[in-house]
This record gives C-alpha cells, sequence and structure tokens, in this order.
C-alpha cells in the first residue's frame, strides 16, 4: 500500500495550478464585484489572455463577431463564463496525453470533465439550486483525484483489471491496492490548490454526496454526482471502472430526479458537450 | 482500410468495401450494424435515447439521437445504398448501465426495450446481441467481410 506521504509529494509535484483563475473566482463571490477589477486581473496574466480570446472565438460560445480584448469578451459573454472558460483553459493545460491507470486518454478525459460541467449546470438551472454558481466549474474539476492516482493504478494494472471482474465499484477497488481513492486525493490537491471549499466537497464527496457534512452544501454534491452518474451511464468519455459505481439512493430522492428527466437532460447537453469537447484541442496547441 | 467513425447521436452507411465503421464508448447507448453480404453493404447507427417524444426538437436537429426517429433513417438509407431484406443481417451492441444504478439511470435497457419493440413490429430479427453489463463498448463493422467485433476493456469478441 502507498503511503499518505507518498501521496502527498505526488500532489506536490503536480503542475501549479494559476494563481489567477482562483483570484478570478475570489473577485466573482465578493459582494462588492467589481467588473474593472476582474478584467484586471487577467490582462495581469498575457498568456491566460490570449487563450481566453481564442477560447471567446470558438463556436462553443457562439458568438458571430469576432472577439479581440478581454472587455469584449466580458461585454458578451458575462464574467462568469469568461472565469468558466478560464478554468477549462487551466484544467486543459496540466491534463496529461493519457491517464494510463483508467485506460482513458486526456481527451476523453477531458469530454467526460466537460460533460459533467454542464449536465450539473443544466440540473442546477432546472432544479433552481441557488448556490450553484460554481456548479459548471466544480462539475470540470470533479475527478482532479484522477490525476495523481492514475499512477498507481498503472503499477497495479493487472490487480485492478481483477478486483473490477469480481464487480467491486472504482472506489472499493482503489480503496483496496491503495487504501485511499481519487474522492480524497481529489479534496487533498484541490484544497493545495486553495479553491473554493464548494469545488473541494465535489471532489471528496462526488460518488457519496450523502456524506457531504455542510448541509448548505449537499444539493451542490448531489447534484454532481447525478451529471457524474449520467455522463458515464451515456458513455461521455468513460474510463475502464466508472461505470463500476453505485448511485447514492438518497440523492435521487433529495433531487426528485426521474428517468425521462435525466433523458431529457441527457438530450438537451449533448450538443453543448460535443462542442466543448472539441475546444480541448484549442487549449493544447 | 479507411475507418469512418460514427459519432454518438448519428448513423452512417457505406456500400464501399475498403471501409470499416467503428463506433466508441457505447455506454447505454445502443449500436444497430446492418450488414448485406450478397451486396457488400453495411450501416451503423449510435443512438442514445429511446423516444423522441422527450425533446422533439432535438430530433428534428438530429434524428439519430432517439431510437424512434433514427433508426428508420438508417434502414431507409442501407436499402437506399443497394443493401436488400433478403440478405440483411441485424446486430447489436450496447445498452450498457451502471453497477447499482437504482433503477432511475436504467436508460440502456429503455433503449433495448424500445429498439426490440420496433424491430418485431417491423418483422426484423436480430441475429446477434452485446447488451446490458456494468460495459463501455467500441463496435466495428468491416464492409469488405462482414465481420463485426465488440471491444470492452481490453476484451475483444466477435458478435
Ligand atoms: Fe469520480
Ligand atoms: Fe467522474
Amino acid at each position: 500500500m502507498i503511503s499518505r506521504d507518498e501521496f502527498i509529494n505526488k500532489i506536490e509535484a503536480l503542475p501549479a495550478f494559476s494563481q489567477t483563475s482562483i483570484k478570478l473566482s475570489a473577485i466573482l463571490r465578493k459582494p462588492d464585484f467589481s467588473l474593472s477589477e476582474f478584467e484586471e486581473t487577467i490582462s495581469f496574466d498575457p498568456s491566460l489572455t490570449a487563450n481566453l480570446l481564442r477560447l471567446a472565438n470558438s463556436s462553443y460560445f457562439g458568438i458571430p463577431r469576432k472577439i479581440n480584448t478581454i472587455k469584449l469578451a466580458i461585454n458578451l459573454l458575462g464574467a462568469k463564463r469568461v472565469f468558466e472558460a478560464a478554468i477549462a483553459n487551466e484544467l486543459g493545460r496540466i491534463l496529461p496525453d493519457m491517464l494510463v491507470g483508467y485506460g482513458i486518454s486526456s481527451r476523453e478525459f477531458w469530454k467526460h470533465c466537460a460533460a459533467v460541467a454542464i449536465i450539473s449546470s443544466n440540473i442546477a438551472r432546472i432544479h433552481k439550486i441557488t448556490a450553484g454558481e460554481m456548479i459548471f466549474t466544480a462539475g470540470l474539476l470533479h475527478d482532479l483525484g484522477k490525476l495523481v492516482v492514475s499512477t498507481y493504478l498503472e503499477q497495479n494494472s493487472t490487480q485492478f483489471q481483477d478486483l473490477l471482474d469480481e464487480k467491486m465499484t472504482e472506489i472499493q477497488v482503489e480503496q483496496k491496492i491503495l487504501g485511499t481513492d481519487h474522492q480524497e486525493i481529489g479534496y487533498l490537491i484541490s484544497k493545495k490548490w486553495k479553491l473554493p471549499q464548494d469545488i473541494c466537497e465535489a471532489n471528496r464527496w462526488h460518488h457519496n454526496p450523502s456524506k457531504t457534512e455542510d448541509p448548505g452544501l449537499k444539493d451542490f454534491v448531489g447534484i454532481i454526482h447525478v451529471a457524474d452518474s449520467l455522463a458515464h451511464t451515456l458513455g461521455l468519455g468513460t474510463d475502464d471502472a466508472e461505470l463500476m459505481r453505485s448511485i447514492d439512493p438518497v440523492v435521487t430522492e433529495w433531487l426528485g430526479i426521474k428517468t425521462p428527466e435525466l433523458e431529457k437532460i441527457a438530450s438537451e447537453s449533448l450538443d453543448d458537450i460535443l462542442e466543448l469537447t472539441e475546444i480541448f484541442e484549442e487549449i493544447r496547441r | 482500410m479507411n475507418n469512418i467513425t460514427v459519432q454518438i447521436a448519428d448513423y452512417k452507411v457505406s456500400n464501399n468495401p475498403d471501409d470499416v465503421l467503428i463506433t466508441y464508448a457505447l455506454g447505454s447507448c445502443i449500436a444497430v450494424i446492418l450488414y448485406d453480404p450478397v451486396n457488400k453493404v453495411g450501416g451503423m447507427i449510435h443512438f442514445m435515447l429511446p423516444l423522441s417524444k422527450t425533446s422533439p426538437e432535438k430530433a428534428d436537429q438530429k434524428p439519430a439521437m432517439f431510437a424512434d426517429t433514427g433508426v428508420p433513417l438508417l434502414f431507409e438509407d442501407f436499402y437506399k445504398a443497394g443493401g436488400s431484406k433478403v440478405n440483411m443481417t441485424i446486430r447489436v451492441a450496447g445498452g450498457g448501465k451502471l453497477y447499482e444504478d437504482n433503477g432511475t439511470f436504467d436508460i440502456g435497457k429503455r433503449n433495448y426495450t424500445i429498439l426490440r419493440k420496433m424491430l418485431w413490429k417491423n418483422g426484423y430479427a436480430i441475429l446477434s446481441e452485446d447488451v446490458g453489463d456494468a460495459k463501455s463498448r467500441t463496435a466495428k463493422l468491416e464492409l469488405a467481410t462482414g465481420r463485426v467485433t465488440i471491444k470492452s476493456r481490453g476484451s475483444e469478441i466477435e458478435l
């Protein structure tokens, strides 16, 4: 079994998450939110600025005119979507080419994160979850732990595949081989990067949202769980193990979600998911 | 050989023996694979959901998203490309599920049920299939030989 210290070292060795995007999330949440402070913060980061302009002109955002300044991007898309693009850019940038342990390419992993981001925002909108402003971002970043755990599963790949064949869930298999799972490691990563608390919690409990301690975040993490499960059901970026999972039974009750609603959300999310997936090549260029 | 990818919510038909139709990551989605060994015509759809009434607007834009609007188009184009009903074989793959889905998430089963009903109503029989279970599959049809293979987590079977 791998020691805790070794995991911590591995987390330390991850590429750093851009401080600009973390600053942006704090600015967005200030009660006296200032557009000019938001814009200025981006413009201090020239590579982010260049990437954001490329993304703002992609078909995902669907703006017919040319966007050539951050100010214009904020005007046309709104600060929240510009922030989401900044996070997407950041995630796309730090992914390794392949998550070998999970048998998935970075592009497929990206597709999965895009799917969870879009599906969870659609669920939050329909269910009028007011605390859902960070939900798209939390969806993008919910599986951060896999970036570190993948390496260890790769080293134990025979055992990993055997245990899956024995019908253990992904989380159980990770616990058995590593003594931890990608939720716990994801939590540590998001803490280290000083991501907002709701995103840390989504990393921590997205396979078991009823364990979320903060009652104010139960719906939030519950939605990520539903979106994650739906994305995998549909095969949107599914890795070797993710179908081996359980639905937290209380969640569908809390949210009152039934099959026809899931199907409707799936049908209405697909185009956006495919377009956001295409952005990956733009980011990796 | 010429690989043609069938995207989710799309279908492709071919009568070129150099072509290989391939679709990836069928979770609960279903691939219906048609083949005429005499005329060497093949077709494949990767539909996502059972019924277009879920979103009539999407069904207009992307009929192959749904079984009821997509599968008839697949058959139509298959015949147009020179496939004949007498020689045709039908294979089905996908309809997978989460390990424990508490029923709510079992879209795969609904997809399969509706598909079977549609085929049965029109007098079509399924030759072979690989459906259900907590599996994500990749399906492939070689136009030259009619060989259909299904891959899941490293292991491959012939259908
Ligand atoms: Fe996960
Ligand atoms: Fe996930």
